[in-house]
């Protein structure tokens, strides 16, 4: 129990340090962000803008998604 | 359970399976969608479940609803991106705000999202009905 | 960069329980742990500084600052996939416990 403390702290500190490389935290670099943002409402008429990203602009995502979701459940029944 | 809990339960089912379809279909104008609306929609058939347990309930409950809506939900979801590839000649093609887009803010707008919100909503929630179903009903097991 | 470290610190949470506990439920959920904290990270990557949710209303006149929409898009398919194989857990750890010889 006192090596999982330890290691833990340890992997805080390395993480910790490493995350500093990020952007700070409410300012990220949107590049992406502003070609949906700004078409999202044109392209496809939808209000929600996450709605439009899931099964508009990445309906592939979606689809894998709902056919793994059904395949985990199809072989229950005997 | 008591006779107030079954007698609750009772009226308060048809208000979550309302407000879970409301999420479902207005997913392209409030947050929500298909999962989270389809988690709710199988909520109010496991709360009226839990409430009349599970020996009264293993009499009533027909399996064979929540495998075959699961099927028709995916299936469904399926044709509507062949159906982009059919009419528009790319895969997952939005056909219907191409030829018949209506005015922003509305119900009737979008195109294939609000179809493909209720393909999903269907989906989830006979999948999370299904296992309940499974799990604590039949009480069956993953190893023989 | 607190807020990042919050994350992390109940990523930690749950490795603790994965990797000290003994027992077995307790670890299962140590693993949902980290899941959660993982989807929360990546879903703060995004924000922006006085931003609305994506949600174009009818009443928006001048263009305002919107929070990213794209890790939230992401971390709901992470979620429904991170959900669909823990139903089978508690069975599964059941049968384990029952056909060896571990107590626990």
């Amino acid at each position: 129990m006192a090596v999982g403390g330890v290691v833990i702290a340890a992997l805080l500190l390395v993480t910790v340090r490493v995350f500093r490389s990020l952007p700070p935290f409410g300012f990220p670099e949107l590049r992406m962000a502003e070609y949906y943002i700004q078409q999202g409402l044109p392209m496809t008429g939808a209000a929600n803008l996450v709605a439009a990203i899931i099964l508009d602009f990445r309906g592939y995502d979606t689809l894998g998604e709902a056919t793994v979701l059904f395949t985990s459940v199809a072989e229950r029944w005997p | 359970m008591t006779l107030i809990v079954k007698r609750i339960s009772q009226l308060m089912a048809p208000s979550i399976f309302l407000l879970g379809i409301y999420v479902v279909l207005h997913g392209h104008l409030t947050p929500g969608g298909g999962f989270a609306g389809g988690v709710l929609i199988a909520g109010a058939f496991v709360l009226l479940i839990l409430a009349f347990g599970s020996e009264e309930s293993r009499n009533v409950v027909l399996e064979w609803r929540a495998t075959a809506s699961e099927s028709i939900g995916l299936f469904l979801f399926w044709f509507l991106a062949v159906l982009g590839l059919m009419q528009g000649g790319i895969f997952f093609l939005n056909t219907i705000a191409k030829t018949r887009p209506g005015l922003p803010f509305h119900l009737f707008s979008a195109g294939i999202i609000p179809l493909c919100n209720v393909a999903i909503g269907m989906e989830v929630a006979a999948t999370l009905f299904s296992v309940f179903l499974c799990l604590a009903i039949f009480k069956m097991r993953e190893t023989p | 960069m607190i807020v990042y470290a919050l994350a992390i610190l109940l990523f930690l949470v749950g490795l603790y329980g994965v990797l000290v506990k003994r027992n077995l439920f307790k670890i299962l959920i140590g693993l949902s742990i980290m899941e959660y904290a993982i989807n929360l990270l990546f879903s703060l990557i995004g924000y922006r500084s006085g931003g609305v949710p994506p949600i174009l209303t009818e009443s928006m006149k001048q263009p305002v600052t919107m929070v990213d929409p794209i890790p939230q898009a992401l971390v709901l398919t992470a979620i429904v996939i991170g959900l669909e194989p823990r139903p089978c857990w508690p069975p599964l750890a059941l049968g384990f416990t029952r056909n060896t010889t571990r107590s626990t």
